[in-house]
């Protein structure tokens, strides 16, 4: 083998290798778009094929109408980037006085707020439930919101981030007049942009998941989320699953999530080369 | 500034005005009611739930019931419980009917034996029976069933025909059980089985379709009047795990292993796909069935043991405790109206729930149904040989105890005594607190 043709081979096979683990990871997206066309009722020994015969949207008109999803999507866009717009304050500020500001206690203090990431959220929820009941914010947004607005994981990733900044990059804006929100402005933040990429991503798909803590505080649609949504006709404890109206209603909340990941994905890779932080 | 004040002292006059005001026709506020619901089987259940309220506060002027929906039975009950413990309760809800010990042990709901008493007579007596042993606790009733389901047996007739038996004779005990499933068990050249005679998922995330072994077993396998205590390692009991490991490993007629959730789930497709021809299921499984079987087929009473029987399933109405005494009247009209047989009979219908009255089947809704479907005819009378789902304090953890010993045993990992001895050294360190 002349060494192009063994190139070529090997260029080959390792399309071949990472285009199998590729279709791994997408097949269940696959699965879940097929069988929501399938038409309602026709499952049969079909249920692990990818091909439809006759499509239809008739499942998809079926979850359409069993929660009102524009609502519970904009009630979910609100919780999520106004998680996100909060934490992104709040952990770079932490951040900078664990990584920078020199006060009694602070390697204490810092492993205190670490603990935080022990504490499992569903023992949260009865304490937390009282104290926003206390404050009148049950069944709003603002309720599901506010537990998340501090986020001890964002912190900690940041604080790492920060202590790799230079000191002579301090001293230099430091030199030129800057306050420390300044430096924080025009030094730290964009040197850590891979790490606020990173817990942006984190931040969004843990808050676009989670079912039960707004299912819990929640009891309105003008305040719920679209996996509350979802869960209201994907139960099948004492029935069998209709596996098309399910794929269906999956399809309808995974979708908005799958479309901005598309659309900013070269973003994502980049920010996650430049990090060196994988998976 | 002072017409600022002379606007305040007027707000301050009509608030005084209003609140002394005697009950005229603005005093007579509407009764707002929050009720919780879980949902147990898949569909868009939400619109008929929903639609249903809608009907009641149409037609119930004083009263507002607003539905919420609470996820399914476990997400619920948690829903409910941090409500009540964080001071602020729903005023009725739809549980898991055998939580009524946990819903007890915090207080959480009121007893019902007042307002059934003013009812007419025999008001409660035309509900199935069978519904209501879990509904009782030291001879109080503490809730009125709505969503229920029992374990029932479907059997292919096709493959009854195919493999020489009377489509129309469906195993009546166990011994006809192994018979007929030795039968229906196809192997190829190999050895390998191709369909298997029998599938029954004994335990899923709880141990239920067992229950209904126990009971064919006249096993009295816990406290039926205040849910203290628990016997696992009877003679019945183990008698009625060793015959599913007997259908397992010594007919060959049930696929080996721990039964799951999973196995839960596949046991209706697998029925379908006619790669099993005899299933115990829950009667919630009828309408999936009924769409997706290319073949004859029929639901019977599970084979009998020393006698028939069956377990209850599914949630009923609950009133809260600490809501003012106008909304517990409140929430009885909504539950009476909610049980009254055309919307009982509207709901059974468009979920597969069995029916939950006897009245019930002669409205003409339902009347409709059996004539469409016989096959659910069979279920409802099934409930006159069904007995009490385990019904005890601490009873998710109680069941986990009792779900992993039949798993162990079906694991050949312990013997069926073995591992119900432990089971019942468990959970008697866990009943001992009550």
């Amino acid at each position: 083998m002349t060494p192009v043709v063994a190139r070529r081979v090997a260029t080959t096979c390792w399309a071949l290798g990472v285009g199998a683990l590729a279709f791994i990871w997408v097949f269940p997206l696959l699965w879940a778009l097929a069988t929501s066309l399938r038409p309602p009722g026709q499952l049969g020994s079909e249920i692990a094929s990818l091909w439809v015969h006759h499509a239809s949207l008739a499942n998809f008109r079926d979850a359409w109408g069993d929660a009102p999803f524009l609502r519970l999507y904009y009630n979910t866009a609100v919780v999520v980037f106004g998680i996100l717009a909060v934490q992104l304050v709040t952990i770079t500020l932490a951040a900078y006085a664990f990584a920078r500001l020199e006060f009694a206690g602070r390697e204490w203090l810092f492993r205190l707020f670490l603990l935080q990431l022990m504490v499992a959220p569903s023992s949260l929820i009865l304490p937390n439930f009282v104290t926003l009941k206390t404050l009148g914010l049950l069944n709003t947004r603002l309720g599901i919101m506010i537990p998340y607005f501090a986020s001890a994981f964002g912190t900690f990733l940041l604080r790492q981030a920060f202590r790799g900044v230079p000191r002579d990059l301090e001293d230099a804006a430091a030199i030129d007049g800057c306050s420390p929100l300044q430096t924080i402005w025009h030094v730290f933040v964009p040197l850590a942009k891979p790490t606020f990429v990173a817990f942006s991503i984190v931040s969004i798909v843990y808050h676009y998941n989670e079912f039960l803590w707004p299912l819990i505080i929640t009891d309105t649609d003008r305040a719920r989320t679209v996996t509350v949504g979802l869960a209201s006709f994907t139960q099948s404890a004492e029935s069998g699953a209709q596996w098309n109206l399910v794929a269906a209603g999956t399809v309808i909340v995974v979708l908005p999530l799958l479309v901005l990941f598309i659309l900013f994905q070269r973003r994502f890779v980049e920010s996650f080369m430049y990090s060196g932080l994988k998976g | 500034m002072a017409v600022l004040r002379g606007w305040a002292a007027l707000a301050l006059a009509l608030i005084v005005a209003i609140a002394v005001l005697p009950g005229g026709a603005g005093a007579q506020a509407t009764i707002s009611l929050k009720y919780y619901y879980p949902v147990g089987v898949s569909g868009p259940l939400n619109q008929l739930m929903t639609s249903m309220v809608n009907d009641f506060n149409r037609s119930h002027p004083g009263i507002s019931v607003e539905p919420v929906f609470a996820g399914n039975y476990v997400e619920a009950m948690a829903k409910a419980m941090t409500g009540v413990m964080g001071g602020n309760p729903p005023d009725l809800a739809v549980l898991d009917t055998p939580e009524l010990y946990s819903l007890l042990d915090q207080n959480a709901v009121i007893p019902l034996d007042d307002l059934i008493a003013k009812e007419p007579k025999g008001w409660l007596d035309d509900f199935y029976g069978a519904l209501l042993l879990n509904a009782r606790s030291n001879g109080h009733t503490y809730s009125i069933p709505w969503q229920r389901s029992t374990v029932i047996f479907f059997y292919n007739k096709d493959l009854f025909r195919e493999a020489g038996l009377d489509p129309n004779a469906p195993p009546k005990t166990w011994q006809e059980l192994v018979a007929d499933a030795q039968k229906l068990t196809v192997r190829d050249a190999s050895g390998n089985v191709t369909r298997w005679g029998v599938e029954a998922p004994v335990v899923d995330t709880s141990p239920w379709v067992i229950q209904g072994f126990f009971i064919e077993q006249k096993a009295k396998y816990f406290d039926t009047v205040s849910g203290k205590w628990v016997k696992f390692n009877s003679p019945e009991t183990t008698s009625a795990v060793q015959f599913i490991l007997d259908l397992q490993n010594k007919y060959k007629v049930h696929p080996p292993g721990p039964s799951s959730a999973a196995f839960w789930a596949q046991v209706p497709q697998d029925f379908i796909q006619q790669k099993v021809a005899m299933i115990y299921t829950t009667t919630g499984n009828m309408t999936f069935i009924r769409t997706n079987a290319k073949f004859a087929w029929n639901a019977a009473f599970m084979p009998a043991g020393k006698q028939w029987g069956s377990p209850t399933g599914g949630g009923s109405f609950y009133i809260f405790n600490k809501i003012p005494p106008d909304h517990v009247q409140a929430a009885w009209t909504f539950i009476k109206w909610m049980t009254e047989p055309p919307q009982a009979a509207r709901w059974s219908i468009g979920t597969g729930y069995v029916p939950i009255r006897k009245t019930e089947l002669s409205t003409p809704a339902f009347a409709a149904y059996l004539n469409q479907v016989p096959q659910a005819l069979t279920a409802t009378l099934q409930l006159r040989v069904a007995g009490e789902q385990m019904t005890i304090h601490d009873v998710d953890r109680v069941g986990m105890v009792l779900l992993n010993a039949v798993q162990a045993a079906q694991s050949g990992r312990m013997s069926a005594q073995a591992a119900l001895d432990q089971a019942q050294r468990d959970a008697t360190q866990l009943l001992a607190k009550y």
